[in-house]
Order: C-alpha cells, then sequence, then structure tokens
C-alpha cells in the first residue's frame, strides 16, 4: 500500500482523514469517539488522523423507503426495494466521495476512509434476531452497493490508491444501542433489545430529543462511557458491528 | 413557558390556537396568516410590557382619529383604531388574546380583550387564573369588568393586593415578565451586514432594540457583536464556537477601529498556522450572518421565554438546516426540560420541507396554516392530526404509531421523504 501510495503522489506524512456520514450530528460524535478509542487502542497517534463531519449526507431518506416497500410481503416489491436501495446508496457515495474531496482539498487516497452509517429504527425483538434474515440483509445491501460503487470506479479507471475506505454499519434500532452496551461496562446495565429508538433514547438520555440535550449532559451520559471498556462491552453485546469493529481497527 | 397560545379576531385569525412546544413550526402558503399569528403575539406581548391597550404605531393613523365624528359611522375611523381587527368582526367583538403558561412554581390562564370606548379610544379588560404548584392555592383576578379600562393594570392590581398569598404573587409576576418578552425576528442579509442601525423614527428606534440590541431584522447584529467581545466574552466564545461548527474556516471576529468596521476572520489555507484572512460584513456570505444571528439568540445568556423566528431557512443551505434546529432544541431546553420547563421557546415560520423534515418525530408541533378566502379567515390545523386522518384511511403507510400514557395510539412519526413528499404534492403546505 506504500508503495501504492507514494506513486499516486499521497503525501503519507500528512495526516489521514475520515469521513462520517450519519442520520445527524450526534450519531457523528458518538461515531468519530469510537473511531478516537479504537485509533488509540490501535496504536495510531491521535495527530494522524483527522476527522471529517459531512453535514447534509445521509441513508435516512433510502432507508426509510427501503422499509415502507419492503412492507408489502410479495417478492418482486422487496426485490425492488433492494434494487432501489442500492441504487441510492451508490448515488450517495458518489456524492460523498465528491464533497470529502472537497472537504480536504486533495484527491482521496487509500488511506482516507468512509464510515457509512445509518440507523435501521427497526428493534430487534431479541439480539440473535440479527441474524433473521430481514434484519441481516440491509448491512449486506450496503456492502453491495460499496462493491457495485468500487466496480464502478474501476471501469472508470480509478487506482486502488485512489479510492477510500468505506466502512458500512447499520445500528438495530439506532446508534444508542453503542451508548447503551457501553453503559453496560459501567454496571448501568438494562438490555437495549426490545426497544425502539425513541424508548431507547428516553432510558438512556432521559428525553427522546437528543437535539435538547446540552453538549456537556451529552459528554457526560453518552460520550465518557466509550472507552476501551466499553467498545469491548460493545464487541460483546452488538453482533451488528462486531465486523465494523475489527475493520475500522485494522484499517 | 407557554403551553397554549389562541388569538381572536386578530387580522385573519377569527379564532387560532397553538400548542407550544420547544420548538413549533407554522408552515403554510404565502398570505395565508402565519405572519399574523406571530404578529399578533408580538402585538400583546407589547401591550402587556407597556400596560397600555394602544401603542403608538406607524400603522395606527392617529390623525384619522383626531379629525372624524363618532367611529361608528366612520369604517376608516374604526380601522385606524384597530389597524389589526379581523376586517369582517363586528364592531362591538372584541380582539383578543387568550394562553396558558405553564412554570415550576405553577400556572396561568390569562386572557388580554381589547374593544372600543366612548371617545374614540381602545378599552380593555383582563383576567387571569393562578395556580399554585406548591400551595394547591387558586385565584382569579379581572380587571376591566364590567366597564372597559384604558390601561393593563392586573398586574400591578395583584401585586398591590394585600389579600393575595406570595407564591401567587410570584407567580404573577414571573408571567407577566414571560407574557412581555415575546419577540419576532426576521432576518434579513441587508440589516444583518449593518455597521449601526440606520434608524428612521421614534418608533422604529423603539422596535429595532428589541431583545437587547438584535433588532427586528439584525440591524444591530454588527455592533452587538462589537460589544459583546467586550462586554461578555463567554457568550462572544460561545457564539464564535457555534460559528465555527458552521463554517470550519471561520475563525474569529475583531473590531477595526481603524476602518470602524467589524471585521471577519477565515483560516482560508489548512497547514498555514497563523494565517488569517480578513473580510468586511459585506464580503461575508448571507448564510454565515445568519447563523451568526441566531447564533446569538441561541447563546445569549437569559433568553426571551418566546422567540418567534420568521423563515429561518432563507440564504441558508439545506444541509445546514439540521444545524439550525440543532441550536434552537439546545438553547430551548436540556434533558430536565420535561420537569420545569424550557429555558426558551421558539415559533417558526417556513417554506421549506427541509424544515418540516426536521419535525419528523414532532408532527404535535407543526402547525398549517389556510386561508379560507370566503371569510377571509386562517383555519390553523395540527398537522399530527391531519396526518392521522390520512394514516387512518390508508394514504400514508409509511405512518408510525406509538401507544400513549392512556393507552390511546398516537401517531408518533412520518419518514422524513415522505413528508417531503406530501409537501411537493400539496398535501401540507
Amino acid at each position: 500500500m506504500a508503495q501504492l501510495a507514494s506513486d499516486h503522489g499521497v503525501n503519507r506524512d500528512s495526516p489521514s482523514r475520515l469521513c462520517l456520514v450519519a442520520d445527524g450530528g450526534t450519531d457523528q460524535r458518538i461515531l468519530e469517539r469510537i473511531v478516537q478509542t479504537c485509533s488509540r487502542a490501535s496504536g495510531v497517534a491521535r495527530a494522524s488522523l483527522k476527522v471529517e463531519h459531512l453535514r447534509g449526507v445521509t441513508l435516512r431518506d433510502d432507508i426509510d423507503r427501503y422499509w415502507a416497500a419492503t412492507k408489502k410481503a410479495d417478492s418482486p416489491s422487496i426485490l425492488k426495494a433492494r434494487d432501489a436501495f442500492v441504487k441510492g446508496t451508490i448515488s450517495l457515495l458518489e456524492s460523498t466521495s465528491s464533497k470529502f474531496k472537497d472537504l480536504i482539498g486533495r484527491p482521496l487516497s487509500c488511506r482516507d476512509r468512509v464510515i457509512l452509517a445509518t440507523d435501521a429504527e427497526r428493534r430487534l425483538a431479541h439480539v440473535d434476531r440479527y441474524f433473521d434474515e430481514w434484519a441481516w440483509v440491509v448491512p449486506r445491501l450496503l456492502e453491495q452497493s460499496v462493491e457495485k460503487w468500487y466496480h464502478r470506479k474501476v471501469a472508470y479507471g480509478y487506482p486502488r490508491a485512489n479510492l477510500p475506505v468505506i466502512l458500512p454499519v447499520v445500528f438495530f434500532p439506532s446508534i444508542d444501542v453503542l451508548v447503551a452496551a457501553a453503559r453496560a461496562a459501567r454496571g448501568d446495565a438494562f438490555d437495549p433489545r426490545g426497544l425502539d429508538a425513541p424508548q431507547l433514547k428516553r432510558q438512556l438520555y432521559g428525553t427522546d430529543e437528543l437535539r435538547s440535550v446540552s453538549p456537556e449532559a451529552f459528554e457526560r451520559v453518552a460520550l465518557e462511557h466509550l472507552t476501551d471498556e466499553g467498545i469491548e462491552s460493545i464487541w460483546k453485546m452488538v453482533p451488528e458491528v462486531r465486523l465494523f469493529l475489527l475493520r475500522l481497527m485494522a484499517s | 413557558m407557554f403551553q397554549r397560545i389562541t388569538l381572536k379576531n386578530y387580522r385573519t385569525h377569527t379564532s387560532s390556537m397553538i400548542a407550544l412546544g420547544p420548538v413549533t413550526l407554522l408552515v403554510g402558503n404565502n398570505n395565508s396568516g402565519k405572519t399574523n399569528f406571530l404578529r399578533g403575539i408580538q402585538h400583546f406581548s407589547k401591550l402587556i410590557r407597556y400596560a397600555r391597550p394602544r401603542l403608538p404605531d406607524r400603522d395606527q393613523k392617529d390623525d384619522v382619529l383626531a379629525e372624524g365624528p363618532s367611529r361608528e359611522e366612520d369604517g376608516l375611523k374604526e380601522w385606524a383604531l384597530f389597524p389589526h381587527k379581523h376586517r369582517l368582526a363586528k364592531w362591538d367583538e372584541p380582539t383578543r388574546l387568550d394562553c396558558v403558561w405553564k412554570h415550576e412554581l405553577g400556572s396561568a390562564e390569562y386572557r388580554l380583550e381589547l374593544l372600543p370606548v366612548a371617545g374614540a379610544d381602545v378599552g380593555c379588560r383582563e383576567r387571569i387564573v393562578l395556580n399554585s404548584a406548591q400551595a394547591f392555592a387558586q385565584v382569579q383576578e379581572q380587571w376591566g369588568w364590567p366597564k372597559l379600562e384604558r390601561d393593563l393594570n392586573l398586574q400591578r392590581k395583584l401585586a398591590e393586593s394585600t389579600n393575595l398569598d406570595g407564591r401567587l404573587k410570584e407567580l404573577s409576576d414571573l408571567f407577566f415578565d414571560d407574557a412581555g418578552r415575546a419577540f419576532c425576528f426576521h432576518l434579513e442579509p441587508s440589516y444583518l451586514r449593518c455597521e449601526g442601525p440606520d434608524l428612521r423614527d421614534e418608533a422604529d428606534r423603539a422596535s429595532a432594540r428589541d431583545h437587547a440590541g438584535l433588532g427586528e431584522h439584525g440591524d444591530g447584529l454588527q455592533a452587538l457583536l462589537r460589544r459583546l467581545r467586550k462586554t461578555d466574552e463567554m457568550t462572544f466564545n460561545r457564539i464564535l464556537a457555534a460559528l465555527r461548527s458552521f463554517d470550519p474556516s471561520f475563525q474569529n471576529i475583531r473590531y477595526d477601529s481603524r476602518k470602524s468596521k467589524v471585521v471577519w476572520q477565515f483560516a482560508l489555507q489548512e497547514g498555514v498556522p497563523g494565517r488569517l484572512d480578513e473580510f468586511d460584513s459585506d464580503e461575508v456570505s448571507d448564510g454565515l450572518l445568519k447563523a451568526a444571528a441566531v447564533a446569538y439568540l441561541t447563546c445569549v445568556p437569559s433568553p426571551p421565554p418566546l422567540i418567534m423566528l420568521e423563515e429561518i431557512e432563507n440564504g441558508i443551505n439545506p444541509a445546514n438546516i439540521q444545524e439550525f434546529m440543532t441550536w434552537l432544541w439546545r438553547s430551548a431546553g436540556t434533558d430536565q426540560a420535561c420537569d420545569k420547563g424550557y429555558h426558551t421557546q421558539f415559533l417558526l415560520t417556513s417554506h421549506s420541507p427541509t424544515v418540516l423534515r426536521q419535525f419528523a418525530e414532532h408532527l404535535g408541533d407543526v402547525y398549517t396554516v389556510h386561508l379560507d378566502r370566503k371569510g377571509f379567515r386562517s383555519d390553523v390545523l395540527n398537522l399530527r392530526d391531519s396526518l392521522d386522518v390520512f394514516a387512518k384511511v390508508g394514504s400514508l403507510d409509511e405512518a408510525e404509531y406509538d401507544e400513549d400514557t392512556d393507552g390511546e395510539r398516537v401517531l408518533k412519526r412520518v419518514p422524513p421523504y415522505r413528508l417531503a413528499e406530501l409537501w411537493f404534492n400539496g398535501t401540507i403546505g
């Protein structure tokens, strides 16, 4: 990778960039803290990683449309919904890479990463239900979208040194499941499964409107739990992020 | 905090009620009555602040009042006296404000009515019911019944009452203080760039000084930033932090005494430490100026209890609307908000589906305003109630329901994309 990067004019001394695509500002802050904790655990110096928050780009509409379309239980409409979801995600990846490039003011490289995260807004009655097809297929559709996007970029002649690493992840019902799991590491245990997204928020923050929570309270209630122990607890309790965490630490 | 506000016979509102949340949104076509509702609240708030049923106002034609004979015979005279009254209302129908207000110490239900009195003037009457949460005491007081009065003196009457429980007196003071401090802003870039307020007359000067100098259209922004930098560093730094989150290249604001201007500093080149490029306010984007004004309103330590913002989306990229709304929500309350009431409340008007999308999980805090041309009357409907009807007839499959504390099914959420679709096909707005 070092050879490839230098071949294409990538400055390895400059910090690598990580771009966060999520459903909102608080989601981005949670992800940023997880990235920082995981990077520190992998021995990456804080100064060598810069995190960018991409505003106004989100998978929210695509996933809401997907759920609405899959309500109709017949196979053709489900296949059509999956196809539409993949197409929507590919468009979003194209616009994300373009905005990410503008944001950092240089061509993207294989040292840059994009986290493509969204809330499913669907609850799992039990942790094992993640492996039911209706839930498990959504992250797989995101993976398919990423691979198709790479396929298109290769067809346009992009070398692999000039494409970012994309890390997709979907949370059930929302990213707050990570906070709940991390808090369990400090003995604040409750089972986040079986709760829908607003119920989970109320349980964690005392309100289902996170925008009304002050930054200080959010730090206290959520971010400060995302330590090494917290991530270990997430690893144990949240199967939908295991692959994501491993990729994050490896890349 | 205000729980409910009703206007009767004010401009196009013959009888319109809204329940206020931390952030409440009015959407509707042009000329449907959204602004009228905001202006009505502001008008009554000013009357309460100045304890008078009529204000010296450019809209009120005092010269007409001074001339003609009896107002009943002269329509022009009537509307000179009551320029804000619904034009099809009868002469003896009052223009009225009703509000329900809540505080951790108790609650208040207040009514203010304006009616004509002999001598070509405006009379008023007030009524209040105060409920103390701690003392379990209630009092009902009124002023101007049966005979109309020429001043709003209920507040003074309560303050001077020797029979009233101390806690109810405190509650009354808190209510009237809140009721007299509702401010409406229609921030406009050309005003936001003003180095000093360009005020034409006394009435303008008075209204422009609302809310610690920002001014209704934002003409006090530059002067305010200049002053805040010297006098209130904490608020100034909070505004800077908000602006840096809005535009990462923005760095600071300083006053250039040589130019007698506020100068905006940006770090245009990453990796060149210490280099800042400076721009006059004329050269700064409309969006950033508006962000500065909204940041001020949401960062100020003692905000007014009710801030009304017209067309918040003007000049703002849709991608940044979410950031604006986060500022408003954060300013409105904290995690303890549900118990103690909100720090401040916002009432917005908008023509933007992007703003509407921010309310996908707060449909009860959105009202649609339509103008009924037949009666020239604004109809104000709660969006959750309207969408509930669509969901029940099966035309809104995406609606998600929740159970409230009584076990009733309540429309909880409509996906944001669907709200935008309903906007674009004309169902909403």
